[in-house]
């Protein structure tokens, strides 16, 4: 009992806490407790609990019953000193986590939900330059603007535009043809 | 009392995770990309993309007590490049085997995009904090600026978060989509970039100057309304090859969008002048006669923008 002690894994790690399985093994480590399993399910168990702290804690709380109703002084196990340090340390570790966290979460969510909608909100506040313009125009000519007779034009937009294009682009148009020679 | 702890901590978690994208934070964010990008040291390789085209540059910026060396030569394509010294633009052009030489202070490329101070930018468009990723190897924050209105179109922005220098422009059309974008594919920060560097061997072209055009011209023309943002910037004369009248062009822009309104006589566009919409990409171009003249509007914007500026133009009454 004591080398199995030894190679429990730690209290209180959060990783497997409610898994599945929990139940059956608890089934399992009350019956090796009883001793009811084989030797074959008696290994299988062993790995369990090394893997599963709640199923570690289910071997530790039933011996620790065991020797209390067996009135063994609880100072003298090993496993019981341990136990006591860590309730003290983790004293939440042996409540039922599972009903406080849904009575915990879901208000908490409520709330959450309530202050970011209400922060959404504030922060979507019509700010009062929110124009739709109306294009009242005509259906437009579109053939009959030939861009590239534009083309100096926008090469001198460009020269305005931060960031409009690449500097590279188009920068022949701005050169005027032959000036002043 | 544990419980409420928890509690506490849980109710004021979405205040505490929308920190960053508060209106005042963003703000302050985009002021501080708006800076970086003049005043820091940087040199690296851009990669600007529209549509199936794709154009590669190395960008090198040096601000020491001479003022602002740029430097932006084409890693792709015939040889090209850009020398911006302060408010002198040289420009080498393989065609003609020429060097341009201009001199004014609006010409500004990726990564100087945004105005300074980048703050009424906030009254125009929305910014949201889009997250975190690598751009060209640096931790970057992505900032979205979409249009409170139909006059102008999105944009994201995506930024160092050590030195907040613009790493990546994507420019959006009114449908949200991506259409354009500017990004850094390596960079390095904060060491200046040696003045060997800003040396050419343009020396023995052909160089072309270009006088300044922006003088004061009193011009009579009058845009009735503007959608809400826009302001005159600047307007020029620009004389071009094949025409004999100057040609005006008032430029007016909301810190990022920018529209051109040319103005030129009708006499000069032949019998039948253009009038209509169309567009070219990102770019509309909305053309109408007006009295004895021919307004072109263009500018990457929607059309709703340009109808609205040129047919509120008008010409008040020389006396």
């Amino acid at each position: 009992m004591h080398t199995i002690t030894a190679q429990l894994p730690a209290l209180g790690d959060p990783a497997d806490t409610g898994s599945a399985t929990g139940i059956n093994l608890s089934e399992s480590v009350s019956a090796a407790m009883d001793g009811e399993l084989d030797h074959a399910a008696l290994r299988e168990l062993i790995l369990s609990c090394r893997s599963n702290s709640v199923a570690a804690v289910d071997w530790q709380t039933y011996h620790v019953i065991g020797d209390t109703l067996r009135q063994l002084p609880l100072n003298s196990s090993q496993l019981s000193e341990k136990i006591r340090r860590m309730v003290q340390e983790e004293p939440t570790i042996l409540a039922p986590q599972r009903k406080n966290i849904s009575r915990l979460f879901m208000p908490i969510a409520a709330s959450v939900a309530a202050i970011c909608l209400v922060s959404w909100s504030a922060l979507n506040i019509p700010t009062g330059v929110t124009h739709t313009p109306v294009v009242t125009a005509a259906p437009m000519e579109m053939a009959k603007i030939d861009q590239t007779k534009l083309d100096n034009f926008i090469a001198a937009h460009r020269d305005f535009s931060p960031g409009a294009s690449s500097p590279f682009r188009d920068a022949s148009f701005q050169v005027p043809a032959e000036p002043a020679r | 009392m544990r419980v409420w702890l928890i509690w506490s901590m849980l109710v004021s978690l979405p205040v505490w995770a929308a920190g960053p994208d508060t209106a005042p934070d963003l703000d302050h964010w985009l002021n501080q990309v708006a800076l970086a990008a003049q005043r820091l040291n940087y040199d690296g390789t851009v990669i600007y993309q529209y549509n199936d085209d794709i154009e590669i540059s190395h960008i090198a910026h040096r601000l020491d007590r001479n003022g602002e060396l740029i430097r932006q030569d084409a890693l792709s394509g015939l040889p090209h490049s850009y020398l911006r010294l302060n408010d002198g633009v040289y420009c080498y052009i393989p065609q003609g085997n020429l060097v341009k030489v201009e001199r004014h202070q609006h010409h500004q490329f990726f990564p100087e995009i945004l105005p300074i101070p980048a703050t009424p930018l906030d009254t125009l468009y929305i910014l949201k904090a889009i997250g975190r990723s690598q751009v060209a190897d640096r931790d970057s924050t992505g900032v979205s600026l979409t249009p409170r209105d139909a006059y102008r179109y999105g944009y994201v922005l995506w930024a160092d978060n050590e030195t907040r220098l613009l790493l990546k422009l994507i420019k959006l059309d009114g449908h949200q989509q991506p259409v354009e974008q500017f990004v850094f594919t390596q960079i390095n920060i904060g060491t200046a970039p040696k003045r060997e560097q800003f040396q050419t061997n343009l020396a023995d072209k052909k160089t072309v100057p270009i006088p300044s055009r922006e003088s004061d011209i009193s011009s009579d023309w009058h845009v009735g309304s503007l959608p809400p943002g826009f302001h005159k910037m600047t307007q020029t004369l620009l004389e071009l090859p094949n025409k004999p009248h100057k040609v005006l062009h008032l430029v007016y822009t909301d810190g990022l969008a920018t529209v051109s309104l040319f103005i030129e006589p009708l006499e000069q566009l032949g019998k039948h002048p253009p009038h209509g919409l169309s567009s070219h990409g990102m770019m509309s171009i909305y053309a109408r006669p007006l009295g004895d003249y021919q307004v072109t509007a263009l500018g990457e914007v929607p059309p709703a923008t340009l109808i609205m500026i040129a047919d509120s133009l008008s010409q008040t009454e020389r006396k």
